[in-house]
């Protein structure tokens, strides 16, 4: 099309009216050929652009002609027989209530059948310091390439360094799909997920993600699909219980790194969602789970949390098929799954021949899978000496012999714990610490699974009935098969039959054969606390239930045959004597367990009565139960509960209080409350601008005798737009186990970090071009405290002037104490907590001055670190920062800044600090903007009596113009004076002359291709030169 | 003839198609925008998801198939302005920290760039990210280096968005940015712009869209913002409203 296009170009000269604002409109039938045009005015021929005012295509000329003045435009044209403007046909489609599921628009591109490809993709290699090879890719297809046959596809991820260990940082940061999709088949390729998750979960449930392709292929009443790829990731499960009140943290994986945002966390069997203003938060890397204040967690809670952890395991390889046929009614489907683990492809870790011995002769115990994680490197070589004692002792990056790798045992304690202030290993005693000098290893395993799942659609009246039906072949260690593969099979089904007046009957239950292995959760946890089986239990039972009612009454009967021996039998009943605004339900429940080694035998008994009545804006509600069980090694007595809740819901507005009261009877175990008291209140509330969320809740426990444990949680959002500011206040309180924070330092390439390791001190400083980055983890568990924190953040932005101000107050006490939730700690060197204020108000004006702004903080933090015990830092800092702007063509930013910083860990350091700065810049708009910072700074440490001051002249330039884009700085700075300085002082800087540059400039080649030069250098006062130049390049289309 | 065949490429290959091709019916959905408050930005990726920033918590919602999923990005203290890549990936820019933060679909905080200068509404242009610092009144690019991409005249208040070659900023007057040259007047008068599949959208009036250079749509309902994504959907909504209209 574009060559007809462009042999149709003729030359066209037309008169045009001007109305004195520069732009010229052309006629609607008028196309203009892109590229430059003349236009003749009082007898001169100047140059005029194409441009676009609102809908209008015209003529741009510079200066602009007097209101009334005609002007001559010549111009080429394309012989194009068509308007400018065109209105679309425009039909509303369907309204949808949250999200447009089903009833988004169809796949058809704007500009009909075509692909539409954009993207960018970067390839750059520097040498120097800390050179290499980077790349980073963002592509989209979007489009039809054929009448019905829809393309889609994404590729992005970041700048990273290609090369050894950046792969699995790069799978979590790359997401790759492309999508084609035809009237009856539909293929993929990149990162899927592949999952059959029903509704109750049995012998053919899974899910896995995986990179690699599958398809799918349907006809009238069957549809096939299939796919193959590969993982690094492992789908793991962690079922555990609570404690009363305590919101965490809790310990879900064992130390193995979560992959972000792969976790499914269920409650008593109740979905709960991610955020820390909603159920909870999770520390990926540490494997920890804290409940959110907005409810509080209470004893013997049962949670769930299925995610994909990464780590020391192996790469997998995954394939799978299935098949559905409709029968006329009775839907049948076939699926598989093959899951391996490639011997030869581990991750994070390199196998050895002594890993792959000792993996030889262990069977599937974790425990027992590990290999000496020290290695004796030569001296100057590794961080780590040994000592006499045979324990292994830091000695600070390349200052000892041996290299160490500490990982925490499967299970039970450790020799060592981690010393932040050291930034490494510390030996405290034999099973005193959490790690061990050892490398666990993970056991590659293998899993086939294939089965037949059958099910009858709901139709009223008619029978229901499912069945599924699967064989699995396990081998736990593939490098011991012999001794670690098993084979079986499952079935489970459910029927029911009408029985008349709304009434139904039926069957379920589940048979496995001893040496099956499901491929996902086979039975749900809140499945096994219904069978009073504890969390994790790994059982492969076989059971059945029949039973009898419908939407009113229940009966059920059960049996279960526990696979390491004895029997369970369960009796269950419902009844709903009452329905609508008055409710009232009744259940109740006996449960037996006998015959058994493997569990403790005994029974449970139990009785329930609730009601509830709609009053119209109030509903109240009561409730009692009474439950008796007996077990032979733990718990055996009566427990009473009883609990009234008021629920008002009116305009918007809405509130409940609830009381709940326990009284437990039961002996055998530890030492347990007698009595237990409880009480609630919540709302969500709209009051003018403001909203309140809110959430407070009370836990008292009474001890036999006169001890006793309370807890608290407290959740307050409040957000509000009075007077057009914005004001969120955030509040949490809740009882949590205290942590250390272990500081950790990684190297992270020449020049790329913020830290730098002195060796005479052992200590990391401050340093902007350092070679290593701190990171925390959680350390040890401490005792349980209760914390609270209160954020507070407020905005204002008006035409000349606005302001951001934040305060946090953070607060930790003793359990249940009242004065760490009225966050009087935050002020208090006792407990970990402390306040940050930040306040940033800006100005802009006509005149010289065009824009002032300040910036304010003062901190002062408490916080226990690994090893070392508490540091407290405190922090006052203040900035202004004028801008001159006399004249179009330039303007200078000043700044002033002091600050006062104290830190005390093992010795204490007051710094105080001046910074005067002044920076000119030119301004070519459009083009390039050069500059020059001159600064000077004095620093002061009080203490010891240190004191220097700096000069810094720093020329700087920003372009984008003429096909150029790019920035550069070059830094110069001078400490004069005698003597070393310790580099923690100055930001690492020696007295004496440094110099840093940076830079990078780019030029447009073509219409899509621009190639980068970038430098960078440094050279601190005394040191020799660093530098890295480097060469990119990036194609866009 | 000036130019030759690659500068009208260059210049106008989207739009040209477009108007030469039969334009389709354009079927716009309602959607319903969840009330948590002011809505402060809101975005599309390529595959229709509408994703929408708040001022408070929860700070992002993204209306999926079926359901809605509230992520609170709990480090993002005072969020500036969205951006929402194909692949459903998210850019928010955080003012008080001066940063500009990229999460995953489901939250989770992959990188860290630095955005100096109260960072506002942001945009991914080819492989940059660039942001409006409000205190600079300027568009700069983000990261270690950033310079600066346009320095508009006018008010203090900027909506960007990004294509793989360009990007558009709207404020009163809405400009086509390409990386290296200088920036194209695209209206003298709009209430914002957006890039859609690389072609500009401009926003003239509440319920007037001009798809550049010549498609001009009546809108079924008023809107004052667009968003773009490069999986050619449009998304047109208000701060102040309750429903969005999404179409492709």
């Amino acid at each position: 099309m574009i060559p007809l296009l462009l042999a149709a170009v003729s030359s066209l000269s037309v008169e045009l009216p001007s109305d004195g604002s520069g732009f010229f409109a052309l006629p609607d039938s008028v196309w203009p050929a892109p590229g430059p045009a003349s236009v003749i005015w009082d007898g001169d021929t100047t140059s005029a652009s194409l441009g676009f005012n609102g809908s209008r295509i015209g003529l741009r000329l510079d200066p602009p002609p007097p209101a009334g003045d005609t002007v001559t435009a010549v111009l080429d044209t394309l012989g194009l027989d068509l308007p400018h403007r065109r209105g679309l046909d425009l039909e509303t489609m369907d309204r949808l209530s949250a999200a447009p599921a089903g009833g988004r628009p169809p796949p058809q591109p704007p500009g009909g059948q075509g692909l539409y490809i954009s993207g960018a993709k970067r390839l750059g290699v520097s040498v120097g310091q800390g050179g290499g090879v980077t790349q980073a890719t963002r592509i989209s297809v979007d489009g039809m390439i054929a009448r019905d046959i829809e393309v889609s596809g994404t590729v992005t991820d970041e700048n990273l360094p290609i090369g050894a260990g950046s792969s699995e940082l790069v799978s979590e940061l790359d997401r790759v799909l492309f999508t084609v999709t035809g009237p009856r088949w539909r293929a993929r390729l990149g990162d899927l997920e592949w999952s059959r998750e029903p509704t109750v979960p049995g012998p053919l449930s899974w899910r896995r993600e995986a990179s690699g392709l599958d398809g799918r292929v349907s006809g009238e009443a069957w549809s096939a699909s299939g796919g193959w790829g590969t993982s690094g990731q492992s789908l793991r499960r962690a079922v555990f219980f609570t404690e009363e009140g305590l919101q965490g943290p809790y310990d879900f994986s064992g130390g193995v790194d979560v992959v972000p945002g792969s976790e499914t966390v269920l409650l008593d069997g109740a979905r709960l969602q991610r955020g820390i203003t909603a159920d909870y938060t999770v520390d990926y890397a540490a494997g920890l789970i804290t409940f959110g204040s907005r409810r509080m967690v209470r004893e013997d809670q049962r949670v769930e949390v299925t995610y994909y952890g990464r780590g020391d395991g192996f790469r997998s390889s995954l394939a799978r098929a299935g098949a559905e046929l409709d029968l006329g009614g009775l839907r049948m489907e076939l699926s598989g799954l093959r899951d391996a683990d490639a011997r030869s492809d581990p991750l994070g870790f390199i196998l050895s021949d002594e890993a792959v011995g000792r993996l030889q002769s262990v069977g599937e115990d974790p425990d027992s899978a590990w290999i000496d994680g020290a290695e004796e490197v030569g001296e100057g070589e590794g961080d780590y000496s040994l000592d006499s004692l045979g324990h292994y002792v830091y000695q600070g990056p390349d200052g000892g012999s041996w290299d160490v790798f500490f990982s925490r045992p499967p299970e039970g304690p450790g020799d060592y714990v981690y010393d932040s202030s050291l930034g490494g290993f510390l030996w405290v005693g034999e099973g005193e610490g959490t790690h061990l000098p050892r490398r666990y290893l993970q056991l590659p395993a293998s899993l086939q699974l294939g089965g037949l799942s059958l099910s009858l659609p709901d139709a009223g009246d008619g029978p229901r009935v499912e069945l599924e039906a699967a064989v699995s072949e396990r081998t736990g260690n593939l490098f011991n098969p012999d001794a670690t593969t098993g084979r079986g099979s499952s079935v489970k089904g459910r029927g029911s039959l009408a029985a008349g007046g709304g009434l139904r009957a039926g069957l379920r239950g589940m048979l496995v054969s001893e040496g099956f292995a499901p491929a996902g959760v086979l039975e749900s946890d809140s499945s096994l606390a219904a069978w009073a089986l504890p969390p994790g239990y790994g059982g492969r039972d076989s059971w059945g239930e029949a039973w009898a009612g419908g939407e009113r009454a229940l009966l059920a009967a059960a049996i279960r045959q526990l696979a390491q021996g004895g029997e369970t039998s369960r009796l269950r009943s419902r009844l709903v004597p009452l329905t609508g605004e008055a409710r009232v339900e009744l259940a109740g429940s006996s449960l037996r367990r006998t015959d058994t080694d493997s569990l403790a035998p005994g029974s449970r008994t139990g009785v329930s009565a609730d009601a509830r009545l709609d009053m119209g804006p109030l509903t109240p509600s009561v409730g009692a139960g009474v439950s008796s069980e007996s077990w032979a090694d733990s718990l055996s007595g009566d427990r009473i509960s009883g609990n009234v809740g008021l629920l008002l819901e009116r305009g918007g507005q809405r509130g409940g209080l609830s009381l709940e009261m326990e009284r437990d009877l039961r002996v055998g175990g530890l030492p347990r409350p007698d009595r237990r008291y409880r009480a609630a209140a919540d709302g969500s509330n709209r009051l003018g601008p403001w909203r309140l969320q809110s959430h407070l809740e009370h836990s008292l426990s009474l001890y036999p005798g006169q001890g006793s444990s309370r807890a608290n949680t407290i959740s307050l959002n409040l957000t509000g737009s009075p007077s057009g500011a914005f004001v969120q206040a955030l509040y949490d309180g809740s009882n949590v186990v205290s942590r250390s924070l272990e500081v950790r330092y990684r190297y992270v390439g020449e020049g790329q970090g913020d830290y730098s390791y002195d060796p005479d001190t052992g200590e990391y400083y401050p340093d902007p071009d350092g070679d290593y980055e701190r990171y925390y983890q959680p350390g040890g568990e401490g005792e349980v405290v209760t914390e609270a924190d209160l954020d507070l953040s407020v905005s204002r932005s008006l035409p000349g002037w606005g302001v951001d101000g934040s305060l946090r107050l953070e607060s930790s006490g003793e359990e249940g104490g009242l004065s760490p939730l009225l966050l009087a700690g935050a002020f208090s060197d006792d407990r970990d907590g402390g306040y940050s204020l930040t306040l940033s108000p800006w100005w802009r004006m006509e005149g010289p001055v065009s824009r002032v702004s300040l910036y304010g903080k003062a901190l002062r933090s408490t916080e226990s670190y690994s090893g070392t015990g508490r540091r407290l830092e405190t922090e006052l800092r203040g900035r202004a920062q004028p801008r001159l702007e006399p004249g179009e063509a330039w303007y200078a930013d000043l700044t002033a800044e002091a600050w006062r910083t104290r830190q005390e860990l093992y010795q204490p350091r007051r710094v105080l600090g001046l910074r005067g700065a002044v920076d000119p810049v030119l301004t070519f708009p459009g083009w390039i903007e050069p500059g020059l910072e001159l600064s000077v700074e004095r620093r002061a440490e009080e203490i010891s009596v240190l004191t220097a001051w700096s000069l810094g002249a720093a020329p700087h330039f920003s372009l984008s113009g003429g096909g150029y884009t790019g920035s550069g700085r070059l830094e110069a700075w001078v400490i004069p004076g005698e003597g070393e300085l310790p580099p923690w002082f100055f930001d690492g800087s020696n007295r004496g002359t440094g110099l840093s540059a940076s830079l990078r400039v780019g030029r447009r080649l073509s219409g899509g291709l621009d190639i980068f030069l970038t430098y960078w250098a440094r050279r601190p006062a005394g040191a020799e030169l660093s530098q890295r130049a480097g060469l990119e390049g990036t194609v866009s289309f | 003839m000036r130019g030759g065949a690659s500068a009208v490429l260059r210049a106008l290959p989207a739009a040209l198609l477009l108007a030469v091709l039969p334009a389709d019916a354009l079927r716009f959905t309602t959607v319903d925008i969840p009330d948590h408050g002011q809505l402060l930005d809101a975005g599309v990726d390529g595959g229709g998801t509408v994703v929408l920033l708040y001022r408070g918590f929860p700070r992002v919602v993204r209306l999926e198939e079926g359901s809605s999923v509230e992520l609170d990005l709990a480090e993002t203290e005072m969020p500036g302005g969205l951006c929402v890549l194909e692949g459903g990936q998210i850019l928010v820019s955080d003012r008080s920290a001066g940063l500009v933060r990229r999460y995953g679909p489901r939250g989770a905080l992959l990188s860290v760039m630095d955005a100096p200068g109260s960072p506002g509404d942001l945009a991914m242009v080819g492989l940059e990210v660039w942001y409006f610092s409000r205190e600079e009144c300027l568009v700069r690019s983000a990261g270690a280096g950033g310079r600066v991409v346009f320095r508009p005249p006018g008010d203090c208040v900027m909506s960007l968005s990004g294509g793989s070659l360009a990007g558009t900023a709207a404020s009163g007057f809405a400009w086509r940015l390409r990386p290296g040259d200088p920036p194209e007047l695209l209206a003298g008068r709009c209430l914002d712009a957006a890039m859609l599949e690389g072609v500009p959208v401009v926003l003239l009036d509440s319920v007037t869209a001009i798809r550049l250079p010549s498609d001009t749509l009546a809108l079924p309902a008023p809107v004052s913002r667009a968003s773009g994504s490069s999986g050619g959907w449009l998304l047109l909504w208000s701060p102040s409203s309750g429903t969005a209209l999404l179409a492709r």
